[in-house]
């Protein structure tokens, strides 16, 4: 625990130089002569910050305050489609990138908060249920603008192309540090209370609606943004880009990586990416592969026969607990 | 008037659909609340089981549903034995996510195996002509599903209000525990809950694939409408399911006649979300509360 | 002075009367005891008393410190907590998979003083407040003696300590009335009797009123100031432990009555 200035002051140095490494290392690899990470690799590097700032999103939702949401890729829709609009409105320079990111977040995040008041009284699979249909809703509601305005079913096209690697680096890493003060917040330790007993936590003060619609609203302003940098990054987006697949994508990240461990989520998300690499001309494998794991994850760390059990002690792997596992703020 | 009259039947038909799907997921629901992600996908196993009884086998319309049927049911029974029944006493969320994984990886073989183009069923397979009654013309293909629907479901209640299987699949819903004790195999009791439920997929598949196009993701959208139409109905609840179904199929039919197709899913969800918000325990279901 | 005052409330489930009609209160400081066969009613009453469920009639006020009288009825247990009321449980619900220290926090977050933004950015404000809430706890989980256990997780503390980390965790919220359901359940009689010292030692240390339901009959007796009996739902008798043990109608309620 951090209690004075000077121990604060070292964790921050600490942080911005981890950062500042990984930046450096990221930078020296891409040089031309060096060329480890060629333009094919930078376009995937890049997609991994987004899909990054994406599953801490969700993973603040779902893994950290246990609140299923299977309609993440629709608020990734609302930010994309915010900041696509506001650019091909706008000239592009690095102020309305910024504002036009932060629209999308903010956008994003309203329209969570609107959803959120009805819904997030709702409990596990049904939770899971209504945000995938809002997900849809979204989504169809796009489809059926008009083409002028967002571009219905046909999309949105030709989006500038602002996204680049320093900027979804930053975007990953700001997402990073914020979401991991707040577990080490007060903030963070209610949200691990309503997700490991919402009736104690109740009784022990903590306003649960309040402390699961800031997470929900915080999630999806980090999924808002991630989707302004996809816009800026892809340049053609439509609305079945960001259907009820995509979703379930983000949330296999956030289940892989474990839930509510955002160094988890991370890794998860570079090896995912790495495993689309490989197997990038066998996309119906990799999906397939996905699935198995997902099955597999599930069963070794939740099951509950003999021969599970065993090779779980085997494997020393711990009894994934779903209603929370570790200590908030550790 | 017409117009009308046949927009209805175009919802009891399709809705007769959704409610087959629908119960399979409200009898799994009510005895491991679960809701069964893969139920979708073993619709579109049963429609390609179809297409090719009719492609490689010539075989008519019910034989062909009897072995969409047949293989339906196997494969219900073995996702169950192999992916659910290890997470039995697990979290409800861990075995909602194994069934998210279970749906993906019988689409993703499926597009392995036999791509993700678009086939149809060949046109004189499920074409009956139409009949006139009272100056209104009626497509008997749309009738034909309505009756074999309702056959379908006149056979479940038989099933579940009658024979020993019924009495012990309603006591393994009722309370898990309890029924083991008075000496229910729950194990049986939930295998013959998947085989039921995947039967009717089954047969919904086949009649689904033949009014409209299959592909290995077909199964997604009639699988959510369906669950809507049990939650609709009142999840866990026989009766709800099979309304909820023909409810659901004739407000669709009626949004896209009159207002616009494009929306119609839309207002599906957003008729979903309403009931979760308002009555999560649907229209004739029973409500629960936790206990302090 | 009264600091809680419960009148006439019932509640019903369906058909069933599960509370008819009890009037009960409490005085300041008082350690009150609320005994009565199973399914008399006991723990219904406890989450009426801490906003869980809406009686379905009478009134429920509580007058804090500063001497405002407030009414209950129908609010909801985060702010039923916020004005000074807290609880136990029956059946233990502690945040199992969080350390003990962490569930004494997350008592007093309804308290905390920075923003979000205060805390992504670990602001000043941040860094007092969490050096505030950690002494505070460490504080209480030396009076019940878990201190050297705060990084533990909750469900690795035999059972005795979870009850006690309960009880420490509903003083945590800053609480001025305390409700302990069976506090001394599962508990060994030399475990009871250490709790029963631990709970006079809160008492006067944290300026408590404590009202707790209990079924060891030697332990209410030992430290219940005054005693609340319930039987299917109505109070049967009220008053000092001798005059319970003396009542008829407790020992018939206990007993059952004899067929002449």
């Amino acid at each position: 625990m951090i209690f004075d200035k000077k121990t604060r002051a070292k964790s921050s140095i600490k942080a911005i130089i981890v950062v500042c490494i990984i930046y450096a290392v990221m930078k020296i690899l891409m040089l031309p002569q060096i060329n480890v990470i060629n333009p094919f690799y930078q376009t995937i590097v890049m997609k991994i910050c987004i899909e990054i700032t994406l599953a801490l999103g969700l993973n603040l939702i779902t893994g950290i305050t246990g609140q299923f949401s299977l309609g993440h890729a629709g608020f990734m829709s609302v930010g994309a489609y915010t900041a696509a609009y506001i650019m091909l409105h706008w000239t592009v320079n690095l102020a309305t990138i910024i504002i036009s990111a932060l629209a999308g977040g903010i956008v994003a995040g309203i329209i969570a908060f609107l959803i959120g008041i009805p819904t997030l009284r709702l409990r596990g699979d049904y939770l899971a249920i209504a945000t995938l249909g809002f997900g849809e809703i979204i989504r169809i509601l796009i489809q059926t603008t008009d083409k002028s305005f967002l571009g219905g079913a046909a999309g949105l096209s030709p989006i500038p192309i602002y996204s680049n690697f320093e900027l979804v680096f930053i975007m990953a890493a700001l997402c990073y540090v914020c979401i991991n003060n707040i577990l080490k917040s007060s903030y963070g330790r209610s949200m691990v209370s309503v997700r490991e007993d919402e009736i104690a936590s109740e009784s022990m003060g903590v306003n649960i609606t309040n402390v699961k619609l800031l997470a929900f609203v915080a999630g999806t302003f980090f999924a808002g943004i991630a989707g302004a940098m996809y816009s800026g990054y892809v340049g053609f987006i439509q609305p079945k880009d960001f259907g009820f697949m995509k979703s379930i994508e983000i949330l296999m990240i956030v289940v892989l990586g474990g839930l509510g461990n955002i160094k988890g989520t991370v890794a998860a998300t570079i090896i995912l990416n790495i495993i689309g690499v490989i197997l990038q001309d066998f996309a119906e494998i990799r999906m397939i592969l996905y699935a198995l794991l997902l099955i597999i994850i599930m069963i070794m760390m939740c099951g509950e026969s003999p021969w599970i059990i065993k090779m779980r002690n085997m494997l020393n792997i711990k009894k994934f607990n779903f209603k929370g596992r570790g200590k908030a703020g550790a | 008037m017409e117009l009308f009259i046949q927009q209805i039947i175009n919802g009891i038909s399709i809705g007769s659909i959704y409610a087959l799907i629908a119960l399979g997921y409200t009898m799994v629901y009510g005895i491991i609340k679960l809701i069964n992600f893969a139920h979708g996908d073993i619709l579109m196993i049963g429609a390609y089981v179809g297409l090719y009884c009719v492609l490689l086998f010539k075989l008519p319309l019910i034989p062909s549903i009897i072995i969409a049927m047949i293989l339906c049911a196997l494969l219900g029974v073995v996702t169950e034995k192999v992916a659910y029944r290890p997470l039995r006493n697990a979290p409800r969320i861990a075995v909602l996510i194994t069934a998210i994984g279970v749906s993906f990886l019988l689409e993703y073989i499926m597009v392995y195996f036999f791509k993700a183009n678009s086939r149809t069923y060949p046109t004189d397979f499920f074409s009956f002509g139409s009949a006139n009654i009272a100056g209104i013309t009626i497509p008997i293909d749309k009738m034909v599903v309505a009756g074999i629907t309702i056959a379908l479901m006149i056979l479940v209640q038989i099933i579940i209000k009658k024979t020993k299987l019924g009495k012990s699949i309603r006591a393994v819903s009722s309370d898990r525990d309890a029924a083991q004790l008075m000496g229910i195999s729950v194990d049986r009791a939930i295998s013959f809950t998947f085989i039921i439920g995947s039967a009717l997929a089954g047969v919904a598949g086949v009649m689904y694939g033949a009014m409209f196009t299959i592909n290995p993701l077909m199964g997604i959208q009639p699988g959510i409408k369906a669950f809507v139409a049990a939650v609709f109905g009142g999840i866990g609840s026989i009766p709800g399911a099979i309304l909820g179904g023909l409810l659901l199929g004739i407000i669709e039919t009626l949004v896209s006649a009159y207002f616009s197709s494009s929306i119609k899913d839309a207002v599906a969800f957003a008729i979903l979300i309403i009931i979760l918000v308002v009555r999560p325990s649907g229209l004739l279901g029973k409500n629960v509360k936790e206990k302090v | 002075m009264n600091v809680m005052q419960a009148d006439h409330i019932s509640i019903v489930f369906g058909g069933l009367k599960a509370v008819d009609d009890v009037t009960i209160y409490a005085k300041k400081g008082e350690l009150l005891g609320l005994i009565g066969p199973n399914g008399a009613g006991k723990t219904t009453i406890f989450n009426m008393l801490t906003g869980v469920y809406a009686p379905t009639k009478g009134s429920i006020a509580f007058v804090n410190n500063s001497g405002a009288e407030i009414n209950i009825k129908g609010m909801q247990p985060y702010k039923v907590s916020r004005i000074g009321v807290s609880r136990t449980f029956q059946n233990i619900r502690l945040f199992k998979n969080l350390s003990v220290l962490d569930n004494m926090l997350i008592s007093m977050h309804k308290d905390v003083g920075y923003s979000v933004f205060g805390a992504i950015i670990k602001s000043g404000r941040y860094l007092n407040i969490e050096k505030e809430f950690y002494d505070k706890a460490i504080k209480i989980l030396q009076a019940v003696k878990l201190d050297g256990k705060k990084d533990e997780y909750a469900k690795n503390l035999p059972y005795g300590e979870q009850r006690k980390l309960e009880i420490a965790r509903a003083i945590a919220t800053g609480a001025e009335i305390v409700f302990l359901d069976e506090p001394a359940a599962g508990m060994n009689p030399s475990e009871t009797e250490e709790l029963a010292d631990l709970i006079q030692i809160l008492k006067n240390e944290y300026n408590l009123t404590i009202v707790l339901i209990e079924h060891d009959m030697k332990f209410v007796m030992k430290i219940c100031q005054r005693i609340y009996v319930l039987d299917f739902g109505i109070l049967i008798a009220e008053g000092v432990p001798k005059e319970i043990k003396s009542n008829p109608n407790v020992i018939k309620a206990y007993l059952g009555e004899e067929i002449e």
